[in-house]
């Protein structure tokens, strides 16, 4: 069985690039906008969630760490990985990655840089209009 | 809008078909697109219409919006998808809702699914888009 990450985080640019990230290490990786979205996930299917990576601060009712107290106490089997920052998201995506059924596809700091250079590109162009 | 619009030129993501999956249903939004994934293509989810044209917006290659009618924000599907048909005029653009869209609306589309959608019927349903249908490899 393919363990199961299921990846917290608001901003889409991050979100996609991560998720691509631990897909290609071999995880089935499932994703959610919010806190919020994820607690639906966890309590509304039957999927066994092996790893929750979240950012910390989020919209919505819940932050990281609320969302990681949450777990503790209804699903204190999940490991949680905290990540609140770009650098540290993708060095903890390498991370589980070294513990992933596939070899890491290429080096962290890739995607750290991929994900910069798309904020960076959204930024350039809000200016602009 | 830059970068999406010259899509020809923009590389395959994986060598797969993408697809935008626009949908503020978690439920729903996992269930298409983990089926969409199965069957080979390359899936982005958007939980908003924001976040799916901070996607289009950008550089990667976008094949087909396969985007909820009915959304919060202050962009709908309706306005993503007219947005999408007058800046990215090779995105097909597919729309899901409980209702007909209305004519206007109806004519930019490249198909129109009712709801529920089953998401096994999904990839079935993708390869009669016309002219060429939507394989999961990107041609």
């Amino acid at each position: 069985m393919t363990d199961v990450v299921l990846v917290v985080e608001d901003e889409i640019l991050i979100r996609v690039v991560i998720a691509d990230y631990l897909r290609s290490c071999g995880y089935r990786v499932i994703e959610a906008a919010s806190a919020d979205e994820a607690i639906v996930i966890l309590q509304h299917t039957e999927l066994e969630v092996d790893v929750v990576f979240s950012d910390i601060e989020m919209p919505g009712s819940m932050d990281g760490f609320e969302l990681s107290k949450w777990l503790r106490a209804n699903r204190p089997g999940v490991d949680v990985i905290l990540a609140g920052s770009v650098a540290r998201a993708a060095a903890a995506a390498a991370e589980l990655c070294d513990s992933g059924p596939v070899p890491k596809p290429y080096e962290p700091q890739m995607a750290a840089d991929r994900i910069r250079q798309l904020m960076a590109l959204r930024s350039a162009r809000k200016k602009k209009t | 809008m830059a970068g999406n619009a010259l899509i020809e030129g923009v590389p395959a993501r994986h060598g797969k078909s993408t697809i935008l999956v626009v949908e503020d249903d978690v439920l729903s939004r996992m269930a298409v697109s983990e089926e969409l994934r199965e069957h080979g293509y390359s899936v982005i989810e958007a939980a908003t219409a924001d976040e799916a044209l901070c996607v289009l917006q950008g550089p990667t290659r976008v094949d087909l919006l396969l985007t909820d009618m009915r959304m919060p924000g202050a962009v709908d599907g309706c306005a993503l998808a007219r947005h999408v048909r007058a800046a990215l005029p090779f995105v097909k653009i597919v729309m899901v809702s409980g209702q007909v869209p209305e004519a206007d609306a109806y004519g930019m589309l490249d198909g129109y699914l009712a709801k529920p959608v089953a998401p096994s019927h999904l990839a079935s349903y993708l390869l009669t888009l016309t002219p060429t249908g939507l394989p999961a490899e990107a041609s």
